[in-house]
C-alpha cells in the first residue's frame, strides 16, 4: 500500500537524505525515500576493467549533460563559467565524489563576525562537532589525529597512505614553512563495518569497485534499511503539494512504472543538493505559494555557491609512483584558508593535493599538447611524463551573493517535462583574486617539492561545480531565509531541508562532511522536538 | 576467446596499408624496452569496435596521404622509403596540425592497454581490481615541524 501516509518522506538518497534517514530510523516512524536514480552495480565499475581509464570516458561522465542516463535531469549552465557536475542514484554524488573529507573550520560559522563578509551562521562549529564524529563513525573515515589546522577530532581509521608523491610534496611545503597534512578521507584503510579496505585502485571518483570509498549506498543505506526505511528507485518528484494551512501534504511523483501517484506525508524533507532542491522548490507552485513552495523569501535559488577552482600541475624528474592510491585523497595544505587582507581578498581557500595522470592519459594529452611526440622520440617523452605527475588543486570558498542563482529554464525539461534548472552565474572578483592567489602558491610549492616543470590550468576550472550550496539557506530572520536553525521551512512547518542548500557560507573545502553533519544535526533536532515538531 | 566481428568495409585494403605504416610512424617499437609498435596491438580493430564512424574521416586524410605520396614523389604511399613517408606526413600535418589527430588519439589508448606494453612500463597487465596496487604509508616525521609550530586554526 504505498500511498498510505507516511510519517516522513525524504526526497533523494545521496548524502544528506541517507544521514538524515539513519539517524530517524531509530524513531521507528514510517520513513520513506523516493530516489530518481537506482541502486549501482560495483561490477559495472571501470576499475573493475583493463581498459577502465577508457571506459570511464564512456560511462562515468561527471556532467549530466553529457551522461545522460535515465535517471538524470538536464541543467542549462551556459551561462556560467562553472558547470555543474553531480550523479543521480542511490548516493548521489558520493558514488562519484573523491571522499576528500575535511571539515569546515570554526571560523566559517562566522564570517561577518570575523571578515565583515556574508552572513554568520545560525550555528557554529561546536554545535556541529559531535555530528561530525557520529558522521566520521557511520562513514568510515580515514585520517591522522593532531593537525594543527583544525579542532583536534580522532578520525575512527589510519590515514590514508601518502606514498612517495605525498612525500615529496610534504618536504616541498616544509621548505616553504607551510602547513600540510595527510587528508581525512572518507574511505576506508582497514576492514570496517563489513567493508573491505582501501586497495589503491586509482579512479575511486568512478565509483569504487571495492566499497572501500564510502559513497552512502555502501555506508549508510544499507544500515537504515535493516533499520525499517524504505527506499523507492527510479522515482522522480514532480512537486511537493501542500494544503490551504501552509501544510506540506506529501509529493506527487512518478513511479518507477512511469506512473504518477501521489504520496501523503506527515514529514517531507528536501535532499536533492543545492540545484536539485530549489529546482524542485520552485516548481512546487501552488495558490498558497505562486512563487514555489517555501519561497515567502524570495531567495529560493538565489545565494548559489560553488567553490571555483583553479590547480596547477608539477611534472618531477624522479618517478613519484603518482597513480597509484586513491585519487583525490593524500594530503592538503590549510596554510591560506583565513583571511589574510594584505593578499587583496577575504577569506581563504584549500590546497588538495591529488594524484597523478594514468598512462593512458599521460599519452592523450602528451601527444594532443605536443610534449610526447610522433616517431621514435614518443617513448623517451613517455617515460619523463609517466608517474612523475602531481597536481594541487585549489578550492577556493565562494562568498554568497544573490545574483548567483538557480532558476527554472523556460524551454529545457526532462523526461518527465519537469523544467531544468537555469544557472546564472558569475564568479566574484574576490573568487579570482583568490583563485591567482592561489595557483601562485601552489606552483611554489610544486617548484619548492623539485618539479622541473609546472602548469597552471585556466581558471575558474569549467568541469568542476561538484559543490552546489547556499540556494536555501539557513536563518532566524524569515525575511533573509529559507529554513529555521535547525532545517525547517519558515513558510511550512513540516517541511525540511537537509542539504548544500542550507549552507550560509561555503567554507573553502569540499562540503560533504559538513553536508552530513548539518543533515545528522537536523534530525537530531527533529528528534528532539517530535511532540512539537509543527509549533 | 571470440574475436570481434570487424568489418572490411571501414577501410579499402590500400587505405589499411597506409594505416599500418602510419601507426608505425606514430609509435615505432622499442626493442630496449621490449614495446611493440603502434601498427602491433590491434589498433584498427579496437577503433571498429569503440568508434566505427571515425573511420570516414581516418579513410579521407589516408587516401589525402596516398595522393601527396603520388604527387610529390610520383610513387603510392605505401612503396615510399620510410624516410620519404615521414616527409610526406610531415607536410600534410605542418599545413594542418589535426591531420590525423583523432587516429593518434585512439592508437595511443588502444597502446597503452595492451599487456606487452603495460608491463613495459612497470604494469600488471590486468584491471585495478581485485588486485590493486600498494603505496607505502609514508613517513610520518616528515610532519614534524607543522607539529611544532602549533594549532592555527582561528579562534571565534
Amino acid at each position: 500500500m504505498p500511498n498510505d501516509t507516511v510519517d516522513v518522506l525524504i526526497i533523494g538518497a545521496g548524502a544528506s537524505g541517507a544521514a538524515v534517514a539513519w539517524s530517524l530510523a531509530e524513531t521507528r516512524m514510517r520513513i520513506v525515500c523516493l530516489e530518481q536514480g537506482d541502486w549501482m552495480n560495483p561490477a559495472s565499475y571501470p576499475s573493475n576493467f583493463q581498459d577502465w581509464e577508457v571506459h570511464q570516458g564512456e560511462t562515468s561522465a561527471i556532467s549530466p549533460n553529457y551522461r545522460n542516463r535515465d535517471a538524470d535531469y538536464p541543467i542549462n549552465d551556459s551561462e556560467s563559467p562553472i558547470a555543474i557536475v553531480n550523479f543521480n542514484a542511490v548516493g548521489g554524488s558520493t558514488i562519484l565524489y573523491s571522499a576528500h573529507f575535511p571539515r569546515f573550520h570554526p571560523s566559517d560559522f562566522r564570517v561577518r563576525s570575523l571578515d565583515g563578509v556574508a552572513d554568520d551562521w545560525p550555528i557554529d562549529y561546536f554545535t556541529l562537532e559531535p555530528f561530525f564524529a557520529e558522521n566520521d563513525r557511520n562513514m568510515g573515515v580515514s585520517g591522522l589525529h593532531g593537525d594543527p589546522a583544525i579542532p583536534a577530532h580522532q578520525p575512527p581509521l589510519p590515514h590514508i597512505p601518502m606514498g612517495k608523491m605525498g612525500e615529496t610534496i610534504g618536504r616541498g611545503f616544509n621548505k616553504l614553512g607551510w602547513h600540510w597534512w595527510p587528508s581525512d578521507s572518507a574511505i576506508i584503510t582497514e576492514p570496517y563495518e563489513g567493508r573491505g579496505q582501501c586497495l589503491n585502485l586509482g579512479p575511486c571518483n568512478t565509483g569504487c569497485s571495492q566499497g572501500a570509498k564510502s559513497s552512502v549506498d555502501i555506508a549508510y543505506w544499507p544500515v537504515a534499511q535493516r533499520m525499517g526505511v524504505e527506499v523507492r528507485t527510479n522515482c522522480r518528484v514532480n512537486q511537493i503539494t501542500v494544503d490551504s494551512n501552509d501544510m506540506a501534504t506529501g509529493v506527487e511523483y512518478w513511479n518507477a512504472d512511469g506512473e504518477l501517484e501521489h504520496q501523503q506525508a506527515e514529514v517531507v524533507i528536501v535532499a536533492c543538493n543545492g540545484v536539485g532542491t530549489p529546482r524542485l522548490l520552485l516548481h512546487s507552485k501552488s495558490a498558497r505559494f505562486p512563487n514555489g513552495i517555501a519561497n515567502r523569501s524570495g531567495l529560493v535559488g538565489k545565494n548559489l555557491m560553488l567553490h571555483p577552482w583553479g590547480g596547477a600541475s608539477g611534472l618531477f624528474a624522479e618517478p613519484l609512483e603518482s597513480h597509484f592510491g586513491p585519487q583525490g585523497c593524500c594530503i592538503l595544505s590549510q596554510e591560506f584558508y583565513e583571511t589574510d587582507e594584505s593578499r587583496g581578498y577575504v577569506r581563504g581557500y584549500n590546497l588538495q593535493v591529488t594524484r597523478g595522470s594514468p598512462p593512458i592519459a599521460t599519452a592523450r594529452y602528451g601527444v594532443a599538447s605536443g610534449a610526447i611526440p610522433w616517431g621514435p622520440d614518443h617513448h623517451d617523452a613517455f617515460e619523463k611524463r609517466y608517474d612523475r605527475g602531481v597536481h594541487i588543486g585549489v578550492c577556493a570558498e565562494d562568498l554568497p551573493e544573490e545574483h548567483n542563482q538557480v532558476v527554472l529554464d523556460d524551454e529545457l525539461t526532462d523526461s518527465n517535462g519537469i523544467p531544468a534548472p537555469r544557472i546564472l552565474y558569475t564568479a566574484s572578483e574576490n573568487s579570482m583574486r583568490m583563485l591567482a592567489h592561489g595557483t601562485a602558491r601552489a606552483v611554489e610549492a610544486l617548484e619548492a617539492a623539485g618539479a622541473i616543470e609546472t602548469n597552471v590550468a585556466p581558471y575558474p576550472i569549467r568541469m568542476a561545480g561538484w559543490h552546489l550550496l547556499g540556494t536555501a539557506r539557513m536563518g532566524t530572520d524569515p525575511e533573509r531565509s529559507v529554513v529555521n536553525e535547525w532545517g525547517r521551512s519558515h513558510d511550512v512547518k513540516n517541511l525540511f531541508i537537509v542539504d548544500g542548500s542550507v549552507f550560509v557560507t561555503s567554507g573553502g573545502v569540499n562540503p560533504t562532511t559538513t553536508i552530513q553533519a548539518v543533515a545528522l544535526y537536523i534530525a537530531d533536532a527533529m528528534k528532539q522536538r517530535l511532540a512539537t515538531l509543527f509549533d | 576467446m571470440t574475436q570481434p566481428i570487424v568489418s572490411d568495409k571501414l577501410l579499402s585494403a590500400d587505405q589499411r596499408a597506409i594505416l599500418d605504416i602510419v601507426l608505425d610512424q606514430i609509435i615505432p617499437p622499442d626493442p630496449a624496452r621490449e614495446k611493440p609498435s603502434a601498427a602491433d596491438v590491434g589498433v584498427f580493430e579496437y577503433i571498429a569496435e569503440r568508434n566505427p564512424t571515425s573511420y570516414e574521416e581516418i579513410g579521407r586524410q589516408l587516401d589525402e596521404l596516398d595522393e601527396r605520396a603520388t604527387s610529390t614523389y610520383d610513387q603510392r604511399y605505401v612503396e615510399l622509403t620510410r624516410e620519404l613517408q615521414d616527409s610526406a606526413l610531415n607536410s600534410l600535418r605542418e599545413q594542418d596540425p589535426r591531420f590525423l589527430f583523432g587516429l593518434s588519439l585512439q592508437a595511443v589508448e588502444c597502446y597503452y592497454l595492451d599487456g606487452r606494453v603495460m608491463t613495459a612500463i612497470g604494469l600488471p597487465p590486468r584491471a585495478p581490481y581485485p588486485d590493486g596496487y600498494s603505496v607505502h604509508r609514508g613517513d610520518l616525521t616528515l610532519l614534524d615541524p607543522v607539529r611544532e609550530r602549533g594549532e592555527i586554526w582561528r579562534r571565534t
